[in-house]
């Protein structure tokens, strides 16, 4: 009975504890949806509102809002909404490349056995070790240049921008080069005796039986693509075609305390499909990065 | 059929010959080289019956290669070079240039010009001195591109012929502005400087020997410098300078320069000390949160986990935006909070120790939820019989964490530490969005700042204005991360033994 009721305590303590830590943690969440709904909505305004107001909402989604200063109706001239369509635009086709090259060459590694194979596979894991990042320089002089001859894919481009992240195929390839490996070979073998052609088998068989780390490679790229800041700050310049990280934080920079509420309501608007979509798949998440590093 | 695809395939390879062609004989040799290699890939690919399974790894291969590969070899290219702010153009480009600037002596007249159309389709020009009054004609002939020369006659009447208008000389002055005048007395040679006056407008340099210009105001003889590409008379440079190859002197200032090494190696310590207390902070408080949360007769274990990841789930550059208005120095809610007063606030971002304890604090925020869930999954996976063995050996719970649950999550988790280690080097939205690499360091001559990493210096040598971009030198510090992140990886892959399992168990 005693020991009982000690553990009956060291739970409630625990519970205690960890609801505490939660608080901490999740202060600048909680803080920033009241800050969104705040009226004041200036920067350091208290946690609870005292006044209600839609007015920073209505101000990101390119609505008519109450100027605060001036007491006008007016609209924002930021183009937030476009920065996140342009987000949501530019990481969607990049996934879908993403997926395309990368499940063609992990297809080819996973069922050919040809010379070279090994030393591909080498090189795979070990140029996915290094961020592209690394070479800014190199992607700003190269789409400089290329933009000259072929202006769809220069500097300040979305096709310029999308290209340098296709050629972050490795990590991929190499997730479901290891998904590919575990399905029987029979299945297919079969479908050829029959008059499939290997194309068809690929396409036919072997995708449809993959779903589920297609949708793990494909959410992974969108999440990235869409987090990412330093290539789209490097190689876009007019104020239409940034992306949402980029537009956001200029957005912000240029005027902290003033603009506070609107970006806490556009921090909510570009976080939200985000974090839906990776709460719901961070087990497979988990058991992807740890095959392979981390979140990059 | 086949034989459709046969020719289709042929004519394409074809094709792709005659564009490479093309590009070397217009001049673009690097593009030329890279699409002949693109070129001889392609046709082997679809030719050669062993290269089958290349066909399935070519698009990806070729994306690798152009957005992979290249950059990755121009990055080691530019390493060595001076390229930047000045330097831009290539040696011949420059040249080009300077032969093109153009000056007006002092001692120069100006004209005033007519131009009237003849019947014959050649221009009549007719010029007029402002000062002396004298009349010169002229005869241009813009349908004769060769011709850009023109001697003048003394006249003494004005030209009768019709008028073209002043809109009309307007829309062709680009074409005029390639003519020169030469005066009847050879003195002077008139160009066109609007579209109603001709002055004489000189070359500011010509050529002298083989390489050398002469500057035609001072006199001056100057030479390329190959050392810091720039023309030189030897005590002033001419802008804009050329890019050239300094071998290793990126490398050799970072290193010796005491302006420069001194504020590097301080980035250097910072980088690693950075990387490291992330991970060692991050991996303690999710190892941590995951014991306590993965316990056995814990109610609410799903929620709470759920909860526990958010902060991983937000994009980071929102939450570290966040962070950077929650710790504004003047209105922070942070500092609201710590005091209402207005005096003795904490500058968190403006300090310097305090802004790199701010930079770890966000970044444990960010990160910690990552060891978490890892440590979570390991901690499911071991089986309950090991705890079971331990505790009727009569070991205590910080016994049993020691000495069974720490052990089993460490060896399954090192190779992820380093990844994470190597992701953090490489953490540039965890630095920059917070403070901007910031605050600047003292007696620094590069924009180095106090919180600086390798790769958000290398972003602020290239891309950041002030003091122009150094393009040569920001390649030249990747290297040094590459050369940091080849380390690693070398370390991972003994750690894990991934590389083996992953090639044999394929087999």
């Amino acid at each position: 009975m005693n020991n009982n009721f000690k553990k009956e305590i060291e739970n409630l303590a625990k519970h205690l504890l960890i609801i505490a830590i939660l608080m901490i943690i999740l202060f600048p969440v909680v803080y920033i949806i009241s800050i969104s709904f705040n009226a004041t909505g200036s920067i350091g305004s208290e946690i609870i509102p005292k006044k209600l107001s839609l007015e920073h909402w209505k101000y990101i989604l390119g609505m008519k809002y109450i100027n605060s200063f001036s007491g006008q109706l007016q609209v924002s001239n930021f183009p937030i909404l476009t920065w996140l369509f342009n987000s949501i635009k530019i990481s969607l086709i990049t996934s879908i490349l993403m997926l395309v090259l990368s499940t063609t060459s992990a297809y080819a590694l996973s069922r050919f056995r040809y010379k070279g194979r090994q030393s591909s596979l080498m090189i795979l894991m070990v140029v996915q070790m290094f961020p592209n990042i690394m070479a800014m320089v190199a992607f700003y002089l190269m789409l400089n240049f290329l933009g000259r001859y072929i202006p769809a894919i220069g500097t300040d481009t979305h096709g310029g921008l999308i290209l340098v992240y296709l050629g972050g195929t490795p990590f991929n390839i190499w997730l479901i080069k290891g998904y590919f490996d575990t399905i029987p070979k029979s299945i297919e073998e079969s479908a050829i005796m029959d008059g499939c052609s290997r194309f068809q088998a690929f396409y036919k068989i072997v995708l449809p039986l993959s779903t589920p780390i297609l949708a793990v490679v494909g959410l992974l790229t969108f999440i990235n693509t869409f987090s990412d800041f330093i290539l789209p700050s490097i190689l876009l310049k007019t104020q239409d075609k940034l992306t949402f990280a980029v537009g956001i934080q200029i957005f912000i920079s240029e005027s902290f305390s003033g603009r506070w509420g609107q970006f806490a309501a556009a921090c909510i608007l570009g976080a939200f499909p985000i974090s839906t979509i990776f709460l719901c798949i961070h087990k497979y998440i988990v058991s992807g990065l740890t095959m392979g590093g981390s979140k990059g | 059929m086949n034989v459709i695809k046969k020719f289709l395939i042929i004519s394409i390879i074809l094709a792709g010959l005659v564009i490479c062609v093309l590009l070397f004989s217009s001049g673009y040799i690097t593009i030329g080289f890279v699409a002949v290699l693109i070129w001889a890939l392609t046709s082997i690919i679809v030719l050669h019956p062993k290269a089958y399974p290349f066909r399935f790894m070519y698009p990806g291969l070729i994306t690798f290669f152009l957005f992979m590969i290249i950059p990755i070899l121009f990055t080691v290219y530019i390493g060595f070079t001076n390229l930047g702010t000045g330097h831009l153009l290539s040696h011949s480009q420059v040249k080009d240039i300077l032969l093109g600037e153009t000056y007006i002596p002092d001692s120069a007249g100006t004209y005033r010009y007519s131009l009237h159309e003849k019947h014959n389709g050649k221009i009549h020009i007719n010029i007029r001195n402002t000062d002396t009054s004298k009349v010169y004609n002229g005869e241009l002939d813009l349908a004769n591109n060769y011709k850009l020369s023109v001697r003048l006659t003394e006249g003494t009447t004005d030209a009768t012929e019709q008028y073209i208008s002043p809109g009309k000389i307007f829309k062709i002055l680009p074409i005029l502005k390639k003519y020169q005048l030469t005066m009847p007395d050879n003195k002077e040679v008139l160009r066109f400087a609007s579209s109603n006056y001709l002055t004489d407008i000189r070359n500011r340099y010509s050529k002298v020997g083989e390489n050398s210009l002469k500057d035609n105001i001072s006199g001056d003889i100057y030479h390329p410098d190959m050392y810091i590409g720039n023309y030189t008379n030897g005590r002033e440079n001419i802008s804009p300078g050329f890019f050239i190859n300094v071998g290793f002197n990126n490398f050799i200032k970072l290193f010796t320069n005491k302006r420069i090494k001194g504020p590097f190696v301080k980035i250097i310590f910072w980088t690693l000390a950075w990387a490291l207390s992330s991970v060692l902070l991050t991996f303690s408080l999710g190892i941590f949160l995951a014991v306590l949360v993965n316990g056995k007769k814990l109610r609410g274990k799903f929620l709470y986990r759920i909860l526990l990841i958010i902060p991983y789930s937000i994009p980071f550059f929102i939450s570290v935006l966040i962070f950077k208005g929650l710790l504004n120095k003047d209105f922070g809610i942070i500092n609201e909070i710590i005091s209402s007063s207005s005096v003795n606030k904490i500058n968190w971002l403006g300090d310097p120790l305090l802004a790199k304890i701010s930079c770890l604090i966000v970044n444990l925020w960010l990160g910690f939820p990552y060891m978490f869930l890892v440590t979570t999954g390991i901690l499911q996976s071991i089986p309950s019989s090991v705890y079971e063995a331990a505790s009727l050996d009569g070991a205590g719970r910080l016994v049993t964490f020691r000495k069974i649950t720490l052990p089993l999550i460490m060896s399954a988790v090192a190779p992820l530490l380093v990844g994470s280690f190597a992701f953090n080097l490489n953490n540039f939205v965890g630095i920059y969005l917070l403070t901007g690499g910031g605050p600047p360091m003292i007696n620094a001559t590069t924009p180095a700042g106090e919180t600086d990493i390798l790769i958000s210096y290398t972003y602020r040598l290239a891309f950041e204005g002030g003091q122009g971009q150094d393009f040569g030198m920001a390649s030249a510090i990747a290297l040094i991360i590459f050369i940091l992140i080849a380390v690693l990886t070398v370390i991972n892959f003994k750690l894990s033994g991934m590389f083996k399992e992953n090639t044999k168990g394929a087999e």
